[in-house]
This record gives structure tokens, C-alpha cells and sequence, in this order.
């Protein structure tokens, strides 16, 4: 009976429900009028922000304020330090952006800035009490890429220059308004690269999502709550068949099954919201900032710290998603005690297929001990965050990361 | 066919301990500055009212209550309700009690947003496709839930005594607030109708023949592991207040699950057999769908593995080597049912609900003549063997 709370305010539509074509409407109805319309290089080049300027300005009464270009996607600070400018000096009222990972976060935070008067971003670092809204801001998601599931959660990440880490804000208004999955833009986006990464963080936040034991952030507040199984429930739903849906998208590139899936992260994303930062997520980040690579890169990595950190405390919970993951009849073949092994060695296998199959192969990541002695330091800087099931230790954590 | 948009933020849950005061916080955040309570009279009478009143009279201000209505309702409380809200400037609404409140006030909502004072009038106007107004409306579900709170249907009764259903996304829920302290003792028939009711959703949801997406599958799969884990321990320790939270909270999930993808014959065919008869809505859902179970052949590209990965180790499902996937289905059903009968009696079949031959051949002939008789060999299939 204790209190938990799942799923945020965000709507995901399909293109069942209007996709793309919806924009206007959308748009019209948050009560927005003058849009800034964000994205990066490469969709522009593709002709997708184009499309979607088409489809915001498909009706009356809406302009399109501005349309920013993200050039160096790296410099958190000067990217939102622009936006924000363009943003305010074109006098826009709504905001749509189209792409993946950072650019999302940069516009997320941006709008929190907006939306809460607080221009210092510095100040929601570790502190999700301050600022409410004051002046309503309209965002509206479109992934070019699914998995990441920043399209439709409350949490974003910042760069900090000076402390030279990753910093995790955590706030009710960064959940957009609306999300809109359109296969189209995720098929011509995704490369195969693309879609390993996509289908390993899915996975990575699912088991994260699996061992979670408590929440580390509700909203303006409510500080900390316990969860519910509901977490629990999103992570073995979307466990369930991963393994053939996933060989299935390289196969096929059918729109249908790229929305579909996309659809499903994006659920999973809106479903653990609240439950804070994963082992498999902080690892990841800590090796992304140690090794200046992006973030989906270091997820092979994490996954398999991550499952070997966790063995003997999630023995329990890794044999139930055995059963999500490879299915009843695999499942029913290993012996009682060998099946959270059985999950572990699955994953790893599976993660490992996919990267030598359709990834591309040159990303081979390696860790000295001064790397891991330093992807420590920084996973340590937070650690009351971590919504982990084994206390957070050093030593077994460098052990494990191979 | 133009697709209806409700611009509002997706259903909030909040549920356990605090989720009374917690409604309030996240209510105060979207600026409800004057809140209208609607309320069924059993919630007056066991103090649910006051024990909600308590809880967000710090936060918020309660300007407005309407606390007259039944167990059904009436369109006359729909327009009444109205009338309070308007006269007293209010914003917001919150609903505690059950299905006839909760109808209530969605029916408040959908007029707001036309700009229409009677519900007479909304059913005859026409209504704009997207929502003009937003008016945030909070359930407090009390006793064993409905389900009803997620649903974006509503159903309620004219003077003349023409019931009708409005399905709207315009209805939607803003905030539901599950908290113990509102789940009450009941009778233990009230707990097996609610429970099997429950789970009968869930099961329906995962079998629908059209696209499930993951948030159906995750109530619907909480659900049922809910009920099963704690409908015997809950008819057997009635006064245990965690066990009655778990199934009504189980209740509330099945009803998400159902009611974003709902099964629109059998949906037609109990609202048809409730209309004819004074029998408890829940009570012939669950015998339909037990029918529907036994009945309706599973078609073979149906992936019940799928579902049975889904769920996962069940002591009720059982799976046999060469049984088909709607005989699995079928067994589990009946393993589970045999097991419940051991400890109450629950009604199988219309015989045992009180619903006579007579009525199901009057049930047809109002579903060949309503609809066409879109839904009539399929209610021919489901109802023979009864009447």
C-alpha cells in the first residue's frame, strides 16, 4: 500500500491517431501559434523538417517562429544557450523538435527554463523542488531515432563543463506534451547501427526498469516514494519477444513494425518515468563522459557490468524475465537453479549477436584501470541516485567491468 | 474518418498510502483555484466525503459539492451538477464514489466543453472535434473501484427512462487517486463480482483481435497477477484493508486495460441485458465473457504464446504439450474458476443471475433491430444455449 506513482502526463500518438499529419492541430489546441521548429543537419538535409514545417503550417492561424538548426550537439551549454535566444528573440509560443538523444534534452531543459523563469540551469541539478510553472510552454516530440525514450520522460541530460560530467535533472515539466511516433522518419532515419543501439538501450532501461527498488523523483514535492511493481511490469512487457521483434526490424525495415517498436520503448520510457537512474543508465553515462563517446556506444558495456554486479542479489528477478525473454519453452529447458545465470549469458549472447551481425563492428571500446577508476569517480558523484538493488561499491564494480 | 483530440495530459495514477494528499498537491499544481466535489450518497453516508474533505481542504478550495446522486445516473443530476458548478464559478472537479458519480461528472465535463447547458441538448447538437475548455477532473474511486474511472465512455438515464452511451475522448480522466483508507469492508459477493470482473477485462483486452499496444498489456498483465495473487486471501481476511486496496487496485488497472481497447459486442450485449433487466452489470460481463472464452474459437495466427511468455509463471495456467492456444486459454479460465468456487459461490450462468430465457430472446431481437444486426450472430452464439 504504499504510495507510488506511474505514468506521466505524456500523450504518444501513432500514426493510427493522426501522426505527423495531427502537428497543426496539436499545436492549436496546447494553444500555441508561433512555433520553433528544432532539429539537426542531417534531417534537414533528408527533407524531414520540411515535411514537418508543411504539416504545422497545414491550417490557419499557426506560424512557424523560427527553425533552429543544432550544430554541435556536444556543447551543452552553447546549444541551450542559443535556443533559448532564438526561442525568445522570434517571440515563439510552442515548441516542436525532431531528432534523438541530446537535442531532445537540450530542448526539454530549455523549455523547463522557459516554462519555470529560471534561466540558471545549474540550479536543478539534485534539486527537482524549485520552479513551477509560469508561463506555458507547448513541446511536442518526434524521434528520428526510438529507444533512448527522452522523447517522452521527465528526465534530461546537461553536460557540466566545469565539474566535467554528466548531470541528471529530474522535473515534472520536462515530460512533453505530446509524442509523436511516425515509422516513416524512423525507418529512412535509422541505419542498422542506429537500430543495434536502439534495441540495446530498450533492453538496458527494461532491465534497469526489472531490478528497480525504489524512485528516486515524482515531482515538485514529492521527493522520495517507493515504487510498485507497475515498473516492474513495463520492463517484462517490453521484454517479451524482444528478441524476434528486434531480428525482425533488420529484416523486414517495415515502417509498421519501426513504429511499433519505437512505440512499445516509448511506452516503457513514460511507464518508468519516476524510477530514476539504472545501474546500466549511470554506467553508460559515466563511460560516455570518460571516454568521449556517445552514450549508446557504452551501453555493451553496462549491460554487462551492470548484469554481472547484479547476479547474485537479482537471482530471483533475472529468472522471471528469463521467461519474458526467450519464452516458456526455452525457458522450461534450463534447470531451476541456472536460470538467472541462464538470463544473464542470454542477454549477453543476445547483445553480442546483434553488434557483430549489424553493427559496425568499430566500436570496441577498451577500458585501462585509470578509465575505470574514473567512470567510478564520476558513477560515485551521485550515488543516492542510483536505483540499484546492491549498494553502490566501487572495488566489485571495477572487477566486473571488463 | 477525423481523428477527436482531447489536448489534456495523459491519466495520472496515483495510488497507496497518500494518494488522497498527494491528488491535492498535483491538483493545486494545475492551477485548481475552485474545486466542485461530486459524490454518490453511499460516499456521504460511510464518510468517504469527509474523509476527502479533510485531506484537501489545505490545499485547496472547495467552493461547490453535489452529493444527490444515486446508484444511477440520471441526466437531470448531470444538468444539476452543471448548474452548481457554473453558479459558483468552480474550475475543477472531483469525483468520490463509484460508477454513477464518476458518470456524473464526466458528463459536467463534456458539457463545459460544448457550452451546453442540458444533457438533453449535447446528445442532440452536434459537438466539435477537439476540446475547447479544460477542466480538470480528479476520481477518488472509493470501495472496490469500477474500472469505470479510466474509461472515456459514459452511460446515464433520461426521466423518460431512455438510457444512452456517449463515448468521448472529451470524458477522459485527468487524476485517479487510489487510497486505502477509501477501499471499505464489503460483502464477499461484491468482492467476487469485482474480482472476476476484473480479471474478466484484463483477459478480454489481451485477447482483442486488434493491435494491443504495451501500456494495455502492462495493466492488463498487472491485473491479472494482482487478482489472482489476492482474491482468495481478500475473500478470506475481508477485514485485511491491504487486500481490498490490491483488488480494487487491480480493478482500476483491468478497467485502463479494457476500456483503451474494449471489445464493442460484448460491450453492446451487457449494456442490452442490464437495460432489459435490473441485473448487476459486472455480474453479466463476467458470465459473457466466461461464454466468450468457451465459444469463441481462437483464430489460428492468434499468438498465445505470446500472451503466455506475457504472463509468465501462473499457478493457473497450465500448459500442455500439443494443446492449442484456445484450449490453454480455456483451461486456465476454468482452473481458476474451479479453484474460486471452492471458497464462494459465484453466478456461471444467466440461470444463476436471475435472467431468464425470455429476456436473452428480447435482448436479440433489440440487438437485431438496433444495430442492424451488426452483433447479432454473435450474441445468437454467445446466448442459445440460455434461452
Amino acid at each position: 500500500m504504499r504510495y507510488s506513482e506511474f505514468s506521466n502526463g505524456t500523450k504518444i500518438i501513432d500514426k493510427d491517431r493522426g501522426g505527423i499529419g495531427s502537428l497543426n492541430k496539436i499545436l492549436r489546441g496546447l494553444g500555441a501559434s508561433r512555433i520553433m521548429i528544432i532539429g539537426d543537419k542531417f534531417l534537414l538535409s533528408e527533407g524531414y523538417l520540411d515535411r514537418i514545417k508543411e504539416r504545422v503550417l497545414d491550417g490557419d492561424k499557426l506560424t512557424v517562429g523560427a527553425v533552429y538548426i543544432c550544430e554541435d550537439i556536444q556543447d551543452s551549454a552553447g546549444a541551450l544557450r542559443d535556443m533559448y535566444f532564438v526561442y525568445m528573440s522570434n517571440n515563439c509560443d510552442g515548441i516542436v523538435v525532431c531528432g534523438s538523444g541530446k537535442l531532445i534534452d537540450y530542448v526539454k531543459i530549455m523549455r523547463l527554463s522557459v516554462s519555470a523563469q529560471v534561466k540558471d540551469v545549474k540550479k536543478f541539478f539534485n534539486n527537482s523542488d524549485i520552479g513551477r510553472k509560469v508561463v506555458d510552454v507547448p513541446l511536442v516530440t518526434v524521434p528520428c531515432r526510438f529507444g533512448l525514450g527522452n522523447e517522452c520522460n521527465a528526465m534530461a541530460v546537461f553536460y557540466d563543463s566545469d565539474k566535467k560530467l554528466s548531470r541528471n535533472i529530474f522535473h515534472e515539466l520536462l515530460s512533453p506534451d505530446y509524442c509523436i511516433i511516425d515509422g516513416e522518419i524512423l525507418a529512412g532515419n535509422m541505419s542498422d547501427n542506429e537500430v543495434v543501439y536502439g534495441i540495446l538501450n530498450t533492453l538496458g532501461r527494461a532491465i534497469d526498469g526489472l531490478i528497480a527498488i525504489k524512485r528516486a523523483r515524482v515531482g515538485i514535492n514529492i521527493k522520495k516514494v517507493d515504487i510498485h511493481n507497475v515498473g516492474e511490469v513495463f520492463s517484462r512487457v517490453v521484454m517479451t519477444d524482444l528478441r524476434d521483434k528486434s531480428l525482425d526490424l533488420f529484416e523486414s525495415r517495415d515502417e509498421k513494425k519501426f513504429a511499433r517498436y519505437a512505440l512499445d520503448s516509448a511506452y516503457l520510457a513514460k511507464g518508468l518515468d519516476c524510477n530514476g537512474m539504472g545501474m546500466i543508465y549511470s554506467t553508460a553515462l559515466a563511460i560516455s563522459d570518460v571516454k568521449k563517446i556517445g552514450y549508446s556506444q557504452s551501453l555493451p558495456i553496462a549491460i554487462r557490468t551492470s548484469l554481472d554486479y547484479n547476479l547474485r542479489y537479482c537471482g530471483e528477478k533475472y529468472s522471471q524475465a528469463l521467461w519474458a525473454f526467450v519464452g516458456w519453452e526455452e525457458y522450461s529447458q534450463y534447470p531451476s537453479g541456472a536460470r538467472s545465470k541462464a538470463f544473464v549469458d542470454c542477454v549477453k549472447s543476445f547483445a553480442d549477436n546483434l553488434l557483430n551481425k549489424y553493427g559496425d563492428g568499430e566500436n570496441q571500446i577498451k577500458l585501462n584501470d585509470d578509465d575505470r577508476q574514473e567512470i567510478v569517480n564520476k558513477m560515485a558523484y551521485n550515488p543516492h541516485m542510483l536505483n540499484n538493488p546492491r549498494y553502490f561499491d566501487p572495488l566489485a564494480i571495477k572487477a566486473v567491468m571488463r | 474518418m477525423s481523428v477527436r483530440f482531447n489536448f489534456e495530459s495523459d491519466i495520472r495514477f496515483l495510488t497507496g498510502r497518500g494518494a488522497l494528499r498527494n491528488a491535492a498537491i498535483v491538483m493545486d499544481n494545475m492551477g485548481c483555484r475552485r474545486v466542485m466535489i461530486i459524490c454518490d450518497e453511499s460516499s456521504v453516508r460511510y464518510r468517504y466525503l469527509n474523509k476527502t474533505l479533510r485531506c484537501f481542504k489545505r490545499n485547496l478550495n472547495v467552493v461547490a459539492q453535489y452529493r444527490r446522486v444515486g446508484n444511477i445516473a440520471y441526466a437531470e443530476d448531470c444538468d444539476r451538477a452543471l448548474r452548481a458548478y457554473k453558479e459558483k464559478d468552480c474550475d475543477s472537479i472531483i469525483v468520490v464514489g463509484q460508477k454513477s458519480a464518476i458518470n456524473v461528472a464526466k458528463a459536467v465535463k463534456i458539457m463545459l466543453k460544448d457550452d451546453v447547458s442540458y444533457m438533453s441538448n449535447y446528445i442532440q447538437l452536434p459537438v466539435g472535434d477537439a476540446s475547447t475548455r479544460f477542466v480538470p477532473l480528479t476520481v477518488i474511486p472509493t470501495l472496490m473501484s469500477s474500472g469505470e474511472e479510466a474509461s472515456n465512455s459514459l452511460r446515464f438515464v433520461f426521466e423518460s427512462g431512455e438510457k444512452i452511451k456517449i463515448d468521448t475522448p472529451f470524458a477522459q480522466t485527468n487524476v485517479i487517486a487510489l487510497d486505502p483508507s477509501m477501499c471499505g469492508i464489503q460483502s464477499a459477493s461484491e468482492i467476487v463480482s469485482a474480482g472476476l470482473y476484473a480479471l474478466a477485462m484484463a483477459i478480454t483486452s489481451l485477447l482483442s483481435t486488434k493491435y494491443i499496444d504495451s501500456m494495455t498489456k502492462v495493466y492488463a498483465l498487472d491485473s491479472i497477477t494482482t487478482v489472482t495473487d489476492n482474491f482468495k486471501r481478500c475473500l478470506l481476511n475481508r477485514g485485511n484493508r491491504r487486500y481490498r486496496f490490491n483488488m480494487a487496485f487491480a480493478t482500476m488497472l483491468a478497467g485502463c486495460a479494457y476500456w483503451s481497447n474494449p471489445n464493442e459486442k460484448l460491450s453492446s450485449i451487457c449494456d442490452a441485458i442490464c437495460d432489459l433487466s435490473a441485473a448487476d452489470y459486472r455480474e453479466v460481463f463476467n458470465i459473457l465473457f466466461l461464454k466468450v472464452v468457451e465459444k469463441t474459437k481462437v483464430r489460428s495466427d492468434f499468438d498465445v504464446y505470446s500472451i503466455i511468455n506475457l504472463i509468465g509463471k501462473n499457478q493457473f495456467v497450465e500448459i500442455k504439450e500439443g494443446s492449442s492456444g484456445g484450449q490453454i486459454i480455456k483451461d486456465s479460465v476454468r482452473n481458476y474458476y474451479t479453484e474460486l468456487q471452492k471458497h464462494v459461490k459465484c453466478p456461471m450462468s444467466f440461470k444463476d443471475a436471475g435472467i431468464g430465457g425470455d429476456l436473452l430472446r428480447e435482448v436479440l431481437k433489440k440487438l437485431l433491430e438496433e444495430k442492424d444486426g451488426v452483433d447479432y450472430d454473435f450474441a445468437l452464439e454467445l446466448l442459445k444455449e440460455d434461452m
